[in-house]
């Protein structure tokens, strides 16, 4: 078993590999295989990353040379509770949302084409799992890109306007990666090296170089436009709202914290909090820009009508929260860490309601969702429990996030951000709340079938889960604790 | 004085590659977010590309100008102090073959897009087309 | 028995009610019999548990999750559980007379948002506080917008635009006050330190988070949230929303700021200026107002701001009049809201004016408002006689002319309903115990009305008198006058 441990960041990457190209050729004899085979892929795959989490607690990271090379002349995958951590918020995500993909597929897919929509879905899912588990630098672009590729195609297949939006995905996110790799660049040119340890060891000589700041400074843009942060955000609500509900699912939950967690290792582990505090700039301005797009993001949310694009405003806003935190200290950290799970936790359950809407009666806009709470009342439960959670009202998920921020704010001295988390807080009462007021205190509807099992449940769990993280949280913060550690953030 | 003004202005027009770099990043950024045809976009995002993959090969180069007593670019710039070689580095290259696969994909996936886009709507203008979304 | 189980009651009785939603009977019954345990392990804990604790878990030093069933806490359990069992047997019968729709949401909303009650009764410290503040924001605003009519949504809409805002003020002033102390427990006698500039923003903060006890400016959700179903008013305004507001600030003014600080930063000063002009205020605008649950609704204000006022006056007495004032207003108010409903539901008639002459047909109804109204104005032999009489006993000039003033409007708004309800002629008859239904809305509110004197003549009931001064005991120490 030992030995195993050993092989499964790799075999967490490969595994879905392999799934998709079964899938491809499996294709050639029937159309149908490629739901089961994503699902049992999937599952595997959580199943692993979850081993991983659990055997990372005692022995710190763990280490894989590909092919046996020693780095940092090899690539190499390095796991540490971050990484496992992220690789179980993936592999978990991507398993949900696998399970509910199988109705909107089957509804909004041409039949022909199912069986690509899951070889592209299983790419996108390793693409996401080979980031989490990396630790080259280059290697996080090669599989930042192969996720990245897989989703313009998967938000393509929805066809008419999903096409547009999905080319201004691609024009946006392809100069995002490029900016990714000009900061590799100019960090290769700096240290010599792409491992990310061996960067970091190096890069402590260096810091006042112009060539690193400037790298920096590139993966930061690169990674916002990637993440949507503001100003970067302007293909998200237009790729969310038209591609297919199951992609919207998987890239607003898993694919986007993976782009976060990016920027998270490149900031805590590859240049560390000294390099910043040296340059008091950046963070600085990483923190106004990140307050500027959760003002923004909110505020556009308000003026949306159009459901999912208001939650896609909303994701702008929350990755707002994630980069914020990056730069308020220990709690800041604690901040991000959580936020990571507990976003995904809601949006995952807002996304899978808004898509059951559309799969059963076709309804986009937030004015036709008058009366759905009496006439599907667990789905539109589901939803409300996640937009409580999105407010904050404790002691939801959403609480948890706040409450960490806050407490970072006042931690480091930053006061101006409590005012900022409290205005965002207010301004998504707004928006949600004006949902679940529609859902529920307007109009008259039979009662009518709720959504079909294999979407109602992944998110009423979600749901549930994100009102009661809070308590959760509360009894397993010593995993924050570790990534504090292991980050060496103090 | 003024020589080593003249002198500084000379090595910095020296770097030919790099301004190169620089001249086809601007045009390729400018060309992928401003241009209004889609197909230009995908040109520009490929110039933008290119010029990043100029940038890689710049720095593992040896360089000319010993003459003038510069020091190229190879990476890592720090080099000399840790090792007393210095000789063409082989993995900026391998990272630009990886790169251009990468960026031919992309190239493949976009014009593809273009193709569907242009059979659904007949035109492949930005302006036109966002008015659809 | 730990503070823990008695929030465990209504938690587990509202899930048991989502669940029996498809059997109205078996769900009612469920709804009160929960009331009913609810009380009864209160009274088990204010009688042999008291200062017993549940601490649940904690997030960093200092912030916990936890509760103590604390004098002061106890008096409010109390109060809204043993109110709750009385409303609740009213509740069946209003909403089965009105036929109104979505009782299952009705109950259910109603039990969990008792539970956040009993949740803020038994904080332990501000963090539990603010976590169960918010919850009962949450909770109660289906029952605000129960009627789902465009009136009902805007009343909901404000409802939320003025606590939830509100309620991020109680936070920011909470964690403010963990940064500057590094705890949050309530402890009598205060704890709060730290530069004064500070700490006299930090209570703007904590004012400002308390919309709930609805003073002027943050009070006019209070009157549009009359639009919600009498049985909501009537436990939620008159009990359990509006009396977390007024319990939370006796909270943070004894227990957080605790007596000398209030005085060395005149605090209490400026507490009682803005009490007294809301009492004053609320009382003018009532004479005005001629929906008799919006009338009733400006005399809460009124009240309210008369248990901030005795509050502020930072003397034991005073402390008295507001702890034990919390319990009679509930049972007057409720009597009061309990009628205005009764006579919604059988006469169907919601203005002042239209009430002439009801009182011949509707005895019990007209008696029981009689009682309420006696006791709003302060007069004896009803409770609130008591809690005025306390105030007088603390020597304050200023805040015994302004309860003069107020008990003189009150008397001016209240009575005359009495009067053109017995003494003037049309109004119809109605068949006030007929029907089945009408007696599940007349024996509560009777039921109320007579708590309301005897609390006058045995203050000691359940505990009462006894807990109010183990809380003044407990804040004062050795240094009562």
């Amino acid at each position: 078993m030992g030995a195993l441990i050993e092989h499964l960041p790799v075999l967490a990457v490969a595994v879905s590999l392999l799934g998709s190209f079964t899938v491809v050729l499996t294709s050639l004899y029937t159309r149908k295989a490629g739901y089961p085979l994503s699902l049992s892929v999937t599952f595997i795959q959580l199943v692993m990353a979850v081993a991983i989490l659990m055997n990372i607690n005692s022995g710190g990271a763990i280490s894989y040379w590909l092919g046996g090379w020693r780095p940092p002349w090899g690539i190499e995958y390095r796991v540490d509770i971050l990484g496992a951590y992220v690789l179980v918020i993936v592999t978990l995500f991507s398993f949900l949302a696998t399970v509910y993909a199988r109705k909107t597929v089957e509804k909004e897919i041409d039949p022909e084409k199912q069986p690509y929509f899951y070889t592209l879905w299983l790419l996108l899912v390793s693409g996401m799992a080979g980031v989490a588990v990396t630790g080259d630098l280059f290697n996080l672009f090669v599989f930042l890109e192969i996720a990245s590729l897989a989703t313009y195609a998967l938000i393509a297949m929805a066809g008419k306007r999903a096409l547009i939006a999905s080319f201004n995905y691609l024009v946006l996110g392809a100069v995002g990666i490029s900016f990714y790799l000009l900061g590799t660049a100019f960090l290769y040119a700096a240290t010599g090296t792409l491992n990310m340890l061996d960067a970091r060891a190096l890069l402590t000589l260096i810091y006042d170089s112009r060539i690193v700041q400037l790298s920096f400074v590139f993966y930061f843009i690169g990674l916002a436009m990637k993440m949507a942060l503001f100003p970067f955000h302007v293909w998200q609500p237009n790729a969310y709202e038209h591609s297919p509900s199951a992609v919207t699912v998987i890239i607003s939950t898993a694919l986007a914290k993976v782009n976060a967690y990016a920027l998270f290792r490149l900031i805590f582990s590859v240049y560390t909090v000294k390099f910043f505090q040296n340059y008091g700039t950046i963070f600085e301005l990483t923190a106004i820009v990140a307050s500027a797009g959760i003002i923004a993001g909110s505020v556009l949310a308000i003026m949306e009508r159009s459901l999912k694009k208001m939650l896609a405003y909303s994701s702008v806003a929350n990755v707002g929260y994630i980069v914020l935190s990056f730069t308020l200290g220990k709690w800041g950290v604690y901040a991000a860490a959580a936020h990571l799970l507990n976003h995904s936790l809601m949006k995952a359950a807002l996304f899978m309601v808004a898509g059951g809407f559309i799969y059963r009666l076709g309804i986009r806009r937030i004015d036709e969702l008058e009366g759905l709470g009496r006439a599907m009342p667990l789905s539109s439960a589901a939803f409300a429990m996640a937009a409580v959670s999105m407010i904050g009202i404790p002691p939801s998920a959403g609480f948890v996030t706040k409450l960490f921020i806050l407490l970072a704010s006042l931690d480091t001295g930053r006061f101006v951000f409590i005012a900022v988390m409290i205005a965002s807080s207010l301004l998504s009462l707004v928006y949600f709340w004006r949902v679940i007021e529609i859902l529920y205190m307007k109009g008259h509807r039979e009662r009518m079938d709720e959504l079909p099992a294999s979407m109602l449940y992944p998110a009423l769990i979600m749901g549930v889960l994100s009102i009661l993280a809070g308590i959760l949280w509360f009894f397993s913060i010593d995993i924050l604790d570790e990534i504090v550690i292991a980050l060496g953030v103090v | 004085m003024l020589l080593h003004g003249v002198m500084g202005v000379v090595d910095i027009l020296g770097y030919y590659n790099y301004w190169g770099f620089v001249i086809l990043l601007a045009i390729g950024l400018y060309g992928a977010l401003a241009c209004e045809n889609l197909f230009k976009k995908m040109v520009g995002l490929s110039i933008f590309q290119t010029a990043i993959f100029l940038l890689f090969i710049s720095i593992a180069d040896v360089g000319t100008f010993e003459t003038l007593g510069l020091k190229s670019g190879t990476a890592p710039i720090f080099w000399e102090e840790i090792h007393e070689y210095r000789y063409v580095n082989p993995v900026p290259h391998v990272l630009v073959l990886t790169g251009i696969v990468v960026a031919a994909a992309t190239l493949a996936v976009g014009l593809a897009l273009i193709i569907r886009i242009y059979r659904e709507y007949g035109t492949l203008n930005e302006e036109e087309l966002r008015w659809e979304l | 028995m730990e503070p823990a189980f008695a929030l465990l009651v209504p938690f587990i009785g509202s899930l048991l009610i989502l669940i029996t939603g498809r059997y109205p009977d078996l769900r009612d019954t469920i709804s009160v019999i929960t009331a009913v345990i609810s009380f009864l392990v209160i009274l088990n804990i204010s009688g042999s548990s008291l200062n017993s604790e549940s601490v649940l878990f904690n997030i960093a030093p200092g912030i916990d999750f936890a509760f103590k069933a604390d004098p002061l806490g106890l008096v409010f359990a109390l109060t809204s559980s043993s109110l709750w069992i009385l409303v609740s047997i009213y509740s069946i019968g209003y909403m089965r007379t009105l036929k109104e729709h979505a009782q299952t949401r009705f109950f259910f909303c109603f039990a969990m948002s008792l539970f956040s009650a009993f949740g803020i009764a038994f904080a332990k410290n501000l963090i539990t506080f603010y976590i169960f503040y918010e919850l009962l924001t949450i909770f109660t605003y289906p029952l605000v917008a129960h009627e789902e009519s465009e009136e009902a949504r805007s009343a909901g809409r404000r409802y939320l635009a003025y606590l939830i805002p509100s309620g991020a003020s109680l936070l920011a002033a909470t964690l403010i006050t963990y940064w500057l102390t590094g705890t949050t427990d309530f402890t009598p006698g205060g704890f709060i330190l730290g530069d004064p500039e500070i700490v006299k923003l930090v209570f703007i903060l904590f004012l400002l988070g308390s919309a709930k006890s609805a003073f002027m400016p943050l009070h006019s959700w209070l009157p549009t949230a009359m639009v919600a179903p009498a049985p909501v008013s009537a436990l939620l305004h008159a009990v359990a929303v509006v009396k977390a507001g007024v319990f939370g600030v006796i909270r943070i003014v004894y227990y957080v700021y605790g007596v000398d600080l209030m005085k060395e930063l005149d605090l209490g000063v400026l507490l009682g200026i803005v009490a007294a002009f809301t009492v004053v205020m609320a009382n003018i605008l009532a004479i005005g107002e001629t929906n008799l649950k919006r009338r009733i609704a400006y005399s809460t204000m009124n009240q309210l701001s008369f248990i901030i006022l005795a509050a502020s006056l930072l003397h034991p007495y005073g402390f008295l009049a507001s702890v034990m004032h919390i319990p009679f207003h509930g049972y007057m108010k409720i009597t009061l809201f309990l009628c205005a409903g009764a006579i919604a539901a059988i006469a169907g008639k919601h203005e002042v004016h239209q009430l002439d002459g009801l009182g011949k047909s509707l005895k019990f109804t007209f008696g029981a408002f009689t009682v309420g109204a006696i006791g709003m104005s302060g007069l004896p032999p009803v409770a609130g006689f008591i809690s005025k009489w306390f105030v007088v006993l603390t020597g304050n000039i200023w805040a015994i002319a302004v309860i003069l003033i107020a008990s003189i409007l009150d008397v001016v708004y209240l009575f005359p309903i009495v009067r053109n309800g017995f003494f003037r002629d049309g109004g119809g008859s109605y068949n006030e115990l007929g029907g089945f239904l009408n007696r599940y809305m007349i024996v509560p509110l009777s039921i109320t009305a007579l708590f309301s004197i005897i609390l006058f003549m045995m203050p000691g009931l359940m505990h009462i008198s006894d807990l109010a001064s183990m809380a003044m005991q407990e804040v004062w120490g050795n240094e009562l006058p």
